[in-house]
């Protein structure tokens, strides 16, 4: 008969005992965890059910954006047909005043011919007397109003004209805001493509695809004046980072490039640059271009 | 002044209007229109053009993939390319040259710039 290991036993019993009071320290715990995640789990589905709400909200307020760019570009394109009016009633005025302008001259030559021709019938001698009559004639033309009027009227045509050209000019931040209506909207479908992922992950529903636009911007497009940027161009060319590309190396990009890459790879390609790059101006921009030429 | 046929080449219609009407100002009416890369490359294939205006974010093609494609061509490869955009990273400088750009210009621009550097280029070519 085998022999009992009573120490062997007692230790088990102890080991037992210890379990026990361990269990019953743990067990308020437990309870707490439990209640805790019946306590979460209708918060977590009132998230799910918000973070479901606001995706469904997303497409629309992207549409809604959408508008705001279609809306601006029809406005601006008024206001580009307005400043067409404007510049060709300048041009027509400028025209008049033109016209007005050699009509007097002609009116004013046949005026001095005149009386010239009656200063003959008058007595003494006659180059005393046609060079009396041509100065008293130069002075009346001198006080005359009418040629500083036309030279006003001139002034303010030309000012109205490039007034104008300058709000045409403004008007480029039409194609800037859409720009970077076009960058919100894409960063608001890559957070409903994010938020719909998360939501499919807690089993809420099934991921649907987002329906992603195709859109070229520029991020960071700007209205800002950029004219101060030229000094790292100058610095770039000056460290010689500028390295001509072969003509066979070109081809091979612009074949890679436009034959075969997918129409999402070239659009990601125009929407998403290095948002890390440091900013040149046109100075720069000329400067780098220079040295080019030159290397 | 001898008459220069541009193509300006940008999907937004406000700025291809602008440019249009810059370049009617600063004495050059001869210009016709591509809304992106691809129709640019066609426009190129069916008129004669002196010099292109681009931008470079466009859909279908990009600005820089057209003048990539306008460079590989053997007809097109000394036809002055201007880039005007609102991209003003250096690296993208770099990139555009590299692609054979003649001169880059970065929106929103003045029409003093424009001038100065059609002048630029045309003097070059």
């Amino acid at each position: 008969m085998e022999r009992v290991d009573f120490q062997k036993i007692l230790y088990q019993i102890e080991e037992i005992r210890a379990l026990f009071i361990f269990a019953q320290r743990v067990i308020p715990y437990l309870e707490e965890v439990i209640r805790f995640v019946q306590e979460t789990t209708p918060l977590i589905q009132e998230v799910n059910n918000s973070i479901l709400d606001s995706s469904s909200k997303m497409p629309a307020a992207v549409a809604q954006l959408d508008k705001v760019s279609a809306t601006t570009e029809m406005a601006t394109s008024d206001i580009l047909d307005g400043i067409d009016r404007i510049l060709n009633r300048i041009d027509n005025a400028l025209q008049v005043v033109a016209r007005f302008e050699k009509q007097e001259k002609e009116r004013i030559q046949l005026e001095k011919s005149l009386i010239l021709k009656l200063a003959e019938t008058l007595d003494g001698e006659k180059a005393t007397r046609e060079a009396e009559v041509e100065k008293a004639l130069e002075a009346f033309y001198a006080e005359s109003q009418s040629q500083k009027d036309l030279e006003e009227l001139r002034e303010n045509l030309l000012a109205l004209q490039t007034d104008a050209y300058d709000i045409m000019n403004l008007m480029q931040i039409q194609d800037i805001t859409t720009q970077q209506i076009m960058a919100a909207n894409s960063l608001i479908e890559s957070v409903q493509e994010k938020l719909m992922e998360l939501i499919s992950r807690f089993g809420a529903i099934e991921a649907k695809p987002v329906n992603k636009k195709i859109r070229a911007f520029d991020p960071n497009a700007t209205f800002e004046d950029r004219s101060d940027i030229q000094a790292l161009a100058d610095e770039l060319l000056n460290q010689g980072e500028v390295t001509e590309v072969s003509e066979e190396e070109t081809r091979e990009l612009a074949v890679t490039v436009v034959e075969n890459a997918p129409q999402d790879e070239a659009d990601k390609t125009t929407e998403d640059p290095s948002q890390t790059g440091e900013k040149a101006s046109q100075e720069e921009i000329d400067s780098l271009f220079q040295k080019f030429k030159q290397s | 002044m001898d008459q220069i046929k541009f193509l300006a080449v940008d999907d937004s219609p406000t700025m291809r209007r602008i440019v249009v009407n810059t370049l009617k100002r600063i004495g050059y009416d001869d210009v016709i229109e591509a809304a992106n890369g691809k129709d640019a490359l066609a426009k190129l294939y069916s008129e004669k053009v002196d010099v292109v205006i681009t931008d470079w974010n466009m859909p279908e093609m990009n600005g820089l993939e057209f003048v990539k494609a306008v460079k590989s061509d053997d007809n097109f490869k000394d036809l002055p390319i201007l880039m005007i955009t609102t991209r003003g990273v250096k690296d993208d400088i770099l990139e555009a040259m590299r692609a054979g750009v003649s001169s880059y210009i970065v929106k929103p621009f003045s029409p003093q710039t424009l001038k100065s550097k059609i002048e630029t280029i045309l003097k070059q070519s």
